[in-house]
Formats: structure tokens, C-alpha cells, sequence
């Protein structure tokens, strides 16, 4: 294999196809990024056997057909310490000689064959599509309510349901929930699919929303969840894919938690809660991490209170106020976690009593379920 | 050999019950010297000398100054059940003698040859007698200053069974010495000196008068002294409530108390005396451990000497015949004051271990490894040029650390400019220290807490693992863990004094399978859990559904399900297969191991990268907490490599 390549490309196609590959496993292939240089494309593709990327370019010469399979971090680094604004990669026998104006470097790779084999992405048949800007929002609207690591007691990723051309995400960390709701193309229109994607895949999957107008077509092999991409009329078969298993297991039944029965509410300008609640939250500390939201005489005051560091109260303004008198804790950051996210400058909280859950919602896409914290 | 109905029942002739009765307390050679030595401090004797001839198997002699015997009585004492401590039932009830049975001497004398000389000082001559077995001699007399000097040889001579069991010279003797230091700890004001064939043993050469300091640190060795820290009932504050309560019961108490690092498998170096007494009492055992309970692993034993002196009525020193076991009126107060006292000291000791390398270890010139150890090099701050307050020692050498990890102590004292960490830094590497160095200046802590060269310290994070920094001593080395662990812990107690910790409310119960025996652990745990803010209900009769969590163990990534299954376990077994009944004591017990459970799993743990706020924050916890130099297991949370370890390890002196 011999191509001519640009470097901002292989930098870029690093950066990406970096953020699946294992830096700490003992199996070194694994640490390999697989280059293949085909019809005038290059592709490069990394694993950690969870999730796999694809990343190609047709911003590269290729002066002779082959595949190579060469250690990622310091093709890596070369690529990104280099200034030439094209580099040449040579490999043979397992050996890549990478030229640049004034460079020459050897690396020992392995052979291509001992990389394990993706999905056959020509076989797929995606059952239906999102744009990749809507994607972002889905994504980023739940992805921060997920819980930090897989355990007995929670999943470590977001359940994705499609229902005809509707589409919702789900995530919880057992003490918040997070519901954002968005539409898909599809031929399919009656169909249903349910599926949850790890945490680290939607972080990949992020960082391909750009540009917002691409679409990205979703497809279900065996228990792998494959992105496929297209920019305008691209085609999706031989560009960037993603790969990802997906998380076993049967996600909490969300819908019973989703309160109905909720009498009080709240309206409030977004941007004044956020100031309000992260001010409070200054004097806030790992033991007492909650804030007090007392609802009384049409405003709102936040309180809170860490022993030994001192007390904080804002007063902030409410829209409007419907229901009785009420106080209740919460943790800050969930409250402003969901607030960040939001993009319409009004929201509404509504809440039943101090040990039962606090609901917020902006407009019908995204729905919040928050537990209150018992306060010292 | 013994045939059943073949022999009529007889009274036993008195030379065969006297060896019975040895049996009971002359054991081995020490338990003669035991004897002898209780019998010269009862005596008001001020200095005694102990002879050994071969481990004893040869000779034993104790010489005192004491009050005598007359030689009237030289008989009579060496009779059974002859004894002139005490003479009527009550005074059993009270006694202030460490001998009362008359039972020693007659024991001694009729399983070996035995002289006593003896003489009141207001005798005109001392008077001898020998006696082997049954057979008395006749009191001769003869020349001695006032005292007695009893003399042993050919222990067991006529009891072969006895003799069999005698170990080596040099195992008895040790059993001899032992014995002997701790009677020179039990009477720090009576002088004594220990002879084996003809030499003095070192530590056993102890002038009279000593005061119980003196003595400890003779009997104990010097070098112990800065790990020893002093114990009292009386605190040094006017801490009037608890003086007015040890005067009432009557019970007052001093001794020393080892750091962690005195530890031992054994608990043979832990000395308490009673009224001058040694004794073994399983109370007074339990509230060492409970004391050390924390900052020393449970299996352990701390060095400690504790004279505890109480009215000889409110103890039954009757219970046993080596009169080592005892029975107290009121175990509590004996075990609470024991407990508070040590506790006190131990709060305000500073129990930092120091380091102990082994030479070779350390030794540049065997360093032969050259593998470069990954250091994340956490650099606090790059600013500050006032110099050195304090002598180092030829300062123009650099001496590295083996291992080219770039971190050198002339360097942490002396430079200005970090050395660039080796190996070769990525990248990445570059980058972090570079973002922190700059997060550093900006912020500018650490104006408050100059390190002792003026400067601020700088910390090293070793492994994501260890924090190194430097104190006035030297280099303190610090695991993370650990005293993440105990600052936790700390916050946790006193927390959980003053109320109920904040607890989060979970979407949907947690579900935990359980026996239908948990359930009842469940119910009793139920306070507990409140306090710690864990709401849980029973399920059925085979699960529990958790409602609320603490929110802070949700912040450090605590799995509620697991926390609260391992809590249950715990609670059910202090509960079914604790090693003490007395509930008074076994609940503060439970807490304890809880509020240790949640701490260790809420640290970060050993390989957790910290950031410099982190390690900040933590280390500027570490003045502020009781107890900081070991985590709740007890295992040290710091240890120190003083200015003059390193100099001995680099060989400069
Ligand atoms: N070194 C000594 N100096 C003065 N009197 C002694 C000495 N040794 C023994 N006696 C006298 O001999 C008596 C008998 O001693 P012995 O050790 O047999 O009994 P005890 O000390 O009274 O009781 P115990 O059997 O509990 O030791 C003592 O009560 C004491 O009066
Ligand atoms: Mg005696």
C-alpha cells in the first residue's frame, strides 16, 4: 500500500477513530489503527471490541492499493507533531515508512488480517434515519442523566425508541430522567424499535452531528447498533460508520415514573434559574450537597446551608405560581445539568410534595423527572 | 499405673501434697523467680538481685534488703499454708500483698534444695537453713547484712516428670528475663539487677527510686521514647467532671502508650499492672484495642504499660493460683477510664510513622534497576525564590533518587525551577503539568501554609497513588487512600452526631434479594439506617426495596444496592456473632465499622488520578482531623522520611 495523503485528513481521521481505540489493553492489535486504501478512498478504522469507528477520506492519492495495520498512537503523533501538508505512507511487510518533506519514519505494524472484522456495512438495510443536528440534541439532552458507570443498580447508557417517525430518548441514573423526543425518516411507518447504546458510543456519535444537515441512518445487527453517514449525495456504504454493542438488559419501566398527579407549578425564565440555583449551590459541599426551593407568596426563595462553610439565600422571581405554599430539596446540578440543555428561554417545574418527585418540561420535547433530596 | 478399686483411699503425706500444690504454680524455672522476687517486694525491699546458673536449671538466688525473716520463723515459712500477710477472712477481702496463699516457699522447697538465709535488721546475725524435699537442716547461723537471700538449686531434682519438661538454658532464661522486667516495671522504686553465669544483663541493671517514666524507658529501650506518648486519668485540663468521677470510684491510672508503628503480633508488650501486680484481664485488654480501634489493624497489638491503682476491695485478686487473673467489683469504670484515658492521648499524640528503609533497599551502589517508573508529576508551584531558612548539609550536591524519577530532595529544598520530569515527558504529559503550573499561579493558594523552607510545597502524585510532599522533618509520603479514608470517616462521625445525613430519594426502589432472616436485621438496623440516610422497607419476605440513599456516597459512585447488602451483612453478624455480649460497648463497635465502610468505598482510590484542587483540598485536611496519621483500618495514612534517614541512607553520615 502507498498513498499520498493529506495530513489535515489523517489528523482529523485521528482525532476521531483515537477516541474508540484502547490505549491501556494488553492485546496490541487493539491499539492499531487499520488503514485500507481502496478506489480512491482511505479508510482507517479502530476498535476496542465495545465499539468501532470508520473514518474515510478522499483527500488522498493512493499510488498503490493494500491494507496496513500500524500502532495508532504514534502514527498519531507523527501526523499531528508534523508540519508538511501532505505525508506519504509506505507499507510493506508490516512495515510503514510515513515521508514528509524533511521526515522519514519506520514503524513495525502487524499484519491487516489480524484485525478483527467489522460489520459488512454494504449488507445493511437501515430501517430509518435522523438528521445528524436533531441527533445532537437527542443526544445531548440525556446523555448528561445517565448513570457514570454500569452497576446493578443502573445502566450506563440511553435507551432509543422509535415508534413509526417518532423517536425518543431515555436515560436515568435511578434519581433523574431525562425524555427527549424528536421524528425520523422512514419508509417504515408502523414499525417499532427498542434498543439502549452504551454511553461511550453516544459520545463518538456526538462528535459526528457535524455538519447538522448530514443524515445518519441507524440499522440493528445482532446485538450491534451501526451508523452509517451520507453528506448530500454521498454514498453511505463506503464513508464513516460506527459501530457500537449494545448494552443488554431491559431498561426501567420510565413511563410509570413520570408523574401525573402533580398540583403545583412553576413558571420561570431560564436563564434567572440557573444564575439563582448555581449561586446557591456555592455554599453547598459533598455531605450537604442540596439546596432548599421554598415556594411561598408568589416567589421563590433558595437556600442553602453547608456546616462549617456558611449559607446562601436568592430570592428569584417566578412567571407564575399555581398550588399551595411548598418546600422542597434538591440536588443543584441536577437541576441546572437539565437547564444548560435547554434552548426556549421559559420552562415550568411542577411538584406534588417534598418527598415526591419534581417534574420539568419546555415544550412537548423534553420531559425531566427529578427526586428531591431530604435536607438535614 | 492406676487400677481401679486395687487401692484403699489414704491421706497423702505432706511432701506429696506440697508437689501437688508446686504444680500449680512452680511451672518452670521463672515461676520460681516469680515467687522469690513477689516475696522480696512484699518484704519492703528496695533493691533485689536475681542469680541465674544455667537458665535456672542450675541455680536461682534472690537477694534482697527487705524486712527478713526471725529465726524463729525460718521454719514456719517454709511450711504450707504459713504466711504472715495476712490472717483472718476479711483480710482476704483487701488484699495489699502480692503473695497471701503461703503456699510459695513450701511449693518451692519440696521440689528442690533450698537455702534461706535471713536476717531482721534488728538481728545480730543472720541465720541459714537448708531443705531438700521433706528434709529440713537445722538453722546454723552465719553473717549477712539485714535481708534474705533464698537460694534454689536442682529444681525438680526429685520430680522427674517436672524436669523433663524444662526447655533449653537459653529459653528459660529468656522466660526468667522476661519475668524479671516486668516485676522491675511493676516496682519502678525497687532496684533490681538480673545475673546469668556470672554476667549482668544490659537492660537488667535498674538503679531503685526510678520514677515509672524512668523506669518504662529503661526496661523498654530509649529509642522507644518518642513513640511513647504518657497516659492519665487526670487530664491535664480541669476536666472537672471526669476527675470528680475517678475520685468517686476510686480507681486513678498512668502509663505509656506505643505509636502504631510499636505494634506487635503479640500482645506480650502490653504490661498492665494493678496495684503493682501484673495482670492479664481480657476488660482491659478490649478497651486497649477498642482505644487503638482506628489507627492500628485489629490484629495487632500496640505497645502499652498501664499502672492502674485501685482500692484493694473493689478487686478480687483471689481467682487464680498464679494471681495473674482478677476480678473486678465494677468492669466498667475499669474499662471506661482505660478507654478515655488512652483515647486522650492518643488524639493528641502526633502518629506519623516514621519511615524504617533497610539499607540495602535503598543503597544507590545495589540500585541496579533501570526501569523508569511512571510518575505523574503534579507540579503546585513553579514561583518563590526566598531561600532556605535551614542548614542542609553540602548543599552543592544533587543526589537523585535511584530510578531517574527527576525528583530529588536537595531539589524540593533548594531549587527554584522543577526539574522537567524524566523520562522524556509526551506530549501530553507536558501539557498537564503546564495547565496546572499556570491554574496555580492564578489561584494563588498556599499563602497560608509556607512549607519550611518559605516556600509553598509542592506535592507529587507517585502511581496516582501516593502523595509526597515535604514537612519540616523531611519527606512525608502519604497514601490517598487512606487518608482520604480517615478524613472521610471523621466528617462521617461528626456528622452523623449532629443529625441525619442528606440522603437523595431514587426514582424507583432499589431492589435487594435477601433472606427472610435480613428482614429482622433490617428491623433492628432500621435507627442506623436513618442516620445514615438509607430509607429501606422489606419487599415481600425476600426483598428490600431501597428508597433513599446518602446523597454524597451517590457522589462518589456507590452502588446502593452493594453498600446496603454489605451494611446488612455487617449489622447482622455484630449482632448474632459478635465477640462481646455487653451491648454497651458493641454498638459504638457497629458504627464504627460502618462509618469505615462508607468512608472506604467513598475514597478515591489508589490509581485514581487526583487534580491539583484535589489534592489540595485534601491535603489541607490533613491538620485539621483527630487521628490523621492512620486510616479507620488502622494502617498508616502517612509515613515520614526524616532529614536524617535520608542522610544515613545516602551514607553522608
Ligand atoms: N524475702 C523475704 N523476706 C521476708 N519475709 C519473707 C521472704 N520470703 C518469704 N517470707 C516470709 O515467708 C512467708 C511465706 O512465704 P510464701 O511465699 O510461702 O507465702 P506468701 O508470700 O505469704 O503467700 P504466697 O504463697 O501467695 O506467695 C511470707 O508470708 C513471709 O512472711
Ligand atoms: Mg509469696
Amino acid at each position: 500500500m502507498k498513498v499520498i495523503c493529506d495530513r489535515s485528513a489523517l489528523v482529523e481521521a485521528f482525532n476521531l477513530v483515537g477516541g474508540v481505540i484502547a490505549t491501556r489493553t494488553p492485546k496490541v492489535v487493539l491499539q492499531c489503527i487499520k488503514l485500507s486504501a481502496r478506489d480512491g478512498v482511505l479508510t482507517l478504522s479502530g476498535t476496542d471490541l465495545e465499539a468501532a469507528l470508520r473514518f474515510s477520506t478522499d483527500r488522498v492519492e493512493i499510488e498503490r492499493e493494500g491494507e496496513a495495520l500500524v500502532p495508532a498512537d504514534k502514527l498519531g503523533q507523527i501526523c499531528r507533531e508534523s508540519a508538511d501538508s501532505t505525508l506519504t505512507i509506505d507499507v510493506e511487510d508490516d512495515k510503514a515508512v510515513v515521508r514528509g518533506a524533511d521526515s522519514r519514519f519506520t514503524i513495525y505494524g502487524y499484519a491487516p488480517s489480524e484485525f478483527p472484522a467489522l460489520v459488512d456495512a454494504s449488507k445493511l438495510k437501515p430501517t430509518f434515519s435522523v438528521e445528524a443536528g436533531q441527533m445532537r440534541t437527542l443526544i445531548e439532552r440525556t446523555l448528561f442523566a445517565t448513570a457514570r458507570e454500569n452497576s446493578r443498580y443502573a445502566i450506563n447508557g440511553v435507551l432509543v425508541k422509535r415508534t413509526g417517525k417518532k423517536i425518543d430518548m431515555v436515560a436515568t441514573d435511578g434519581r433523574r430522567l431525562a425524555i427527549s423526543r424528536g421524528t425520523c425518516a422512514t419508509e417504515d411507518t408502523d414499525g417499532e424499535m427498542q434498543c439502549i447504546i452504551p454511553t461511550k458510543a453516544l459520545n463518538l456519535l456526538l462528535k459526528l452531528t457535524d455538519p447538522p444537515d448530514r443524515t445518519i441512518y441507524f440499522s440493528t445487527v445482532d446485538s450491534q447498533i451501526v451508523f452509517l453517514f451520507s453528506d448530500g449525495d454521498e454514498d453511505s456504504t463506503a464513508g464513516t460508520m460506527l459501530v457500537s454493542n449494545l448494552v443488554e438488559g431491559s431498561f426501567p419501566p420510565y413511563e410509570d415514573v413520570v408523574p401525573k398527579d402533580l398540583d403545583k407549578k412553576a413558571c420561570f425564565d431560564v436563564d434567572t434559574l440557573i444564575s439563582a440555583v448555581r449561586r446557591a449551590a456555592l455554599l453547598t459541599n459533598e455531605e450537604s450537597k442540596g439546596v432548599r426551593l421554598s415556594f411561598s407568596g408568589g416567589q421563590l426563595t433558595i437556600q442553602s446551608r453547608a456546616p462549617e462553610l456558611g449559607e446562601a439565600e436568592i430570592t428569584v422571581p417566578l412567571t407564575s405560581y399555581d398550588g399551595d405554599d411548598l418546600t422542597i430539596g434538591f440536588n443543584p446540578n441536577f437541576i441546572t445539568d437539565a437547564l444548560k440543555r435547554l434552548d426556549s428561554p421559559e420552562m415550568t417545574l411542577e411538584l406534588q410534595a417534598p418527598s415526591k418527585p419534581g417534574m420539568i418540561r419546555s415544550g412537548p420535547e423534553f420531559t425531566y423527572v427529578l427526586m428531591p433530596v431530604s435536607l438535614a | 499405673m492406676y487400677v481401679p478399686g486395687a487401692t484403699d483411699i489414704q491421706i497423702l503425706p505432706p511432701l506429696l501434697i506440697n508437689q501437688i500444690a508446686a504444680g500449680e504454680v512452680i511451672e518452670r524455672p521463672a515461676s520460681v523467680v516469680k515467687e522469690l522476687v513477689e516475696n522480696s517486694v512484699d518484704a519492703g525491699a528496695t533493691q533485689i538481685e536475681v542469680t541465674i546458673e544455667r537458665g535456672g536449671h542450675e541455680l536461682i538466688q534472690i537477694s534482697d534488703d527487705g524486712c527478713g525473716i526471725p529465726q524463729d520463723q525460718l521454719l514456719l515459712a517454709m511450711a504450707p499454708h504459713a504466711t504472715s500477710k495476712i490472717n483472718k477472712q476479711d483480710d482476704l477481702d483487701a488484699i495489699g500483698s502480692l503473695g497471701f496463699r503461703g503456699e510459695a516457699l513450701a511449693s518451692i522447697v519440696s521440689v528442690s534444695r533450698t537455702t534461706i538465709t535471713s536476717r531482721p535488721a534488728d538481728q545480730e546475725t543472720a541465720c541459714q537453713i537448708h531443705a531438700e524435699g521433706d528434709d529440713f537442716g537445722r538453722p546454723e547461723p552465719c553473717g549477712r547484712s539485714p535481708g534474705t537471700t533464698i537460694t534454689v538449686r536442682n529444681l525438680f531434682f526429685n520430680t522427674p516428670a517436672r524436669r523433663k519438661f524444662l526447655r533449653t538454658v537459653q529459653t528459660e532464661f529468656n522466660h526468667i528475663s522476661e519475668l524479671v522486667q516486668r516485676m522491675a516495671l511493676s516496682h519502678p522504686g525497687i532496684g533490681f539487677k538480673l545475673t546469668h553465669n556470672g554476667k549482668v544483663t544490659g537492660t537488667l541493671d535498674l538503679p531503685p527510686n526510678q520514677t515509672p517514666r524512668q523506669r518504662v524507658l529503661s526496661v523498654l529501650g530509649r529509642e522507644v521514647e518518642p513513640e511513647l506518648h504518657e497516659v492519665s486519668s487526670e487530664p491535664a485540663g480541669d476536666d472537672a467532671a471526669s476527675m470528680a468521677h475517678h475520685a468517686r470510684s476510686g480507681v486513678t491510672l498512668w502509663g505509656m502508650a506505643g505509636s502504631p508503628g510499636l505494634a506487635r503480633g503479640t500482645n506480650r508488650y502490653q504490661y498492665v499492672f494493678l496495684n503493682g501486680r501484673m495482670i492479664r484481664d481480657k476488660t482491659i485488654m478490649h478497651a486497649i484495642k477498642e482505644a487503638y480501634r482506628g489507627i492500628l489493624d485489629p490484629t495487632r497489638f500496640p505497645m502499652v504499660v498501664l499502672y492502674i491503682e485501685m482500692d484493694p476491695r473493689m478487686v478480687d485478686v483471689n481467682v487464680h493460683p498464679a494471681k495473674s487473673e482478677v476480678r473486678f467489683r465494677d468492669t466498667q469504670v475499669v474499662h471506661g477510664l482505660v478507654l478515655s484515658s488512652l483515647r486522650r492521648t492518643l488524639l493528641a499524640a502526633d502518629i506519623t510513622r516514621p519511615v524504617s528503609v533497610p539499607s540495602s533497599n535503598w543503597s544507590l551502589r545495589k540500585q541496579q534497576d533501570r526501569t523508569e517508573p511512571r510518575l505523574d508529576f503534579t507540579r503546585v508551584d513553579r514561583t518563590s525564590s526566598s531561600s532556605d531558612h535551614r542548614p542542609v548539609p553540602d548543599p552543592g550536591d544533587r543526589t537523585q533518587i535511584p530510578g531517574g524519577s527527576g525528583f530529588s530532595v536537595q531539589q524540593a529544598r533548594e531549587t527554584v525551577e522543577p526539574a522537567p520530569p524524566l523520562p522524556p515527558p509526551s506530549a501530553a504529559d507536558v501539557d498537564h503539568a503546564g495547565a496546572d503550573g499556570r491554574n496555580r499561579e492564578e489561584t494563588g493558594a498556599h499563602d497560608e501554609s509556607p512549607s519550611p523552607t518559605g516556600r509553598p510545597p509542592r506535592v507529587l502524585q507517585v502511581h496516582n497513588s501516593y502523595l509526597v510532599v515535604e514537612d519540616e522533618e523531611g519527606i512525608v509520603i502519604i497514601d490517598q487512600h487512606a487518608l482520604h479514608e480517615r478524613i472521610m470517616f471523621e466528617d462521617l462521625k461528626r456528622r452523623i452526631l449532629s443529625g441525619n445525613l442528606e440522603s437523595q430519594r431514587l426514582l424507583m426502589p432499589a431492589v435487594i434479594d435477601v433472606q427472610p432472616t435480613d428482614l429482622d436485621v433490617l428491623g433492628r438496623a432500621e435507627p442506623l439506617l436513618t442516620r445514615l440516610g438509607i430509607e429501606a422497607e422489606p419487599m415481600g419476605r425476600r426483598q428490600i426495596g431501597i428508597h433513599a440513599f446518602p446523597s454524597f456516597l451517590f457522589e462518589r459512585n456507590v452502588d446502593p444496592i452493594e453498600f446496603t447488602t454489605s451494611l446488612l451483612a455487617m449489622v447482622g453478624q455484630e449482632h448474632t456473632d459478635g465477640p462481646i455480649s455487653d451491648d454497651w460497648y458493641t454498638d459504638e463497635a457497629v458504627v464504627h465499622d460502618v462509618l469505615d465502610m462508607m468512608a472506604c468505598k467513598a475514597a478515591v482510590k489508589a490509581g485514581d488520578h487526583m487534580t491539583t484542587e484535589e489534592i489540595e483540598a485534601l491535603l489541607s485536611r490533613r491538620g485539621q482531623i483527630d487521628r490523621s496519621g492512620s486510616c479507620p483500618h488502622g494502617r498508616p495514612t502517612t509515613i515520614r522520611l526524616s532529614l536524617t534517614d535520608l542522610e544515613k541512607q545516602f551514607e553522608r553520615r
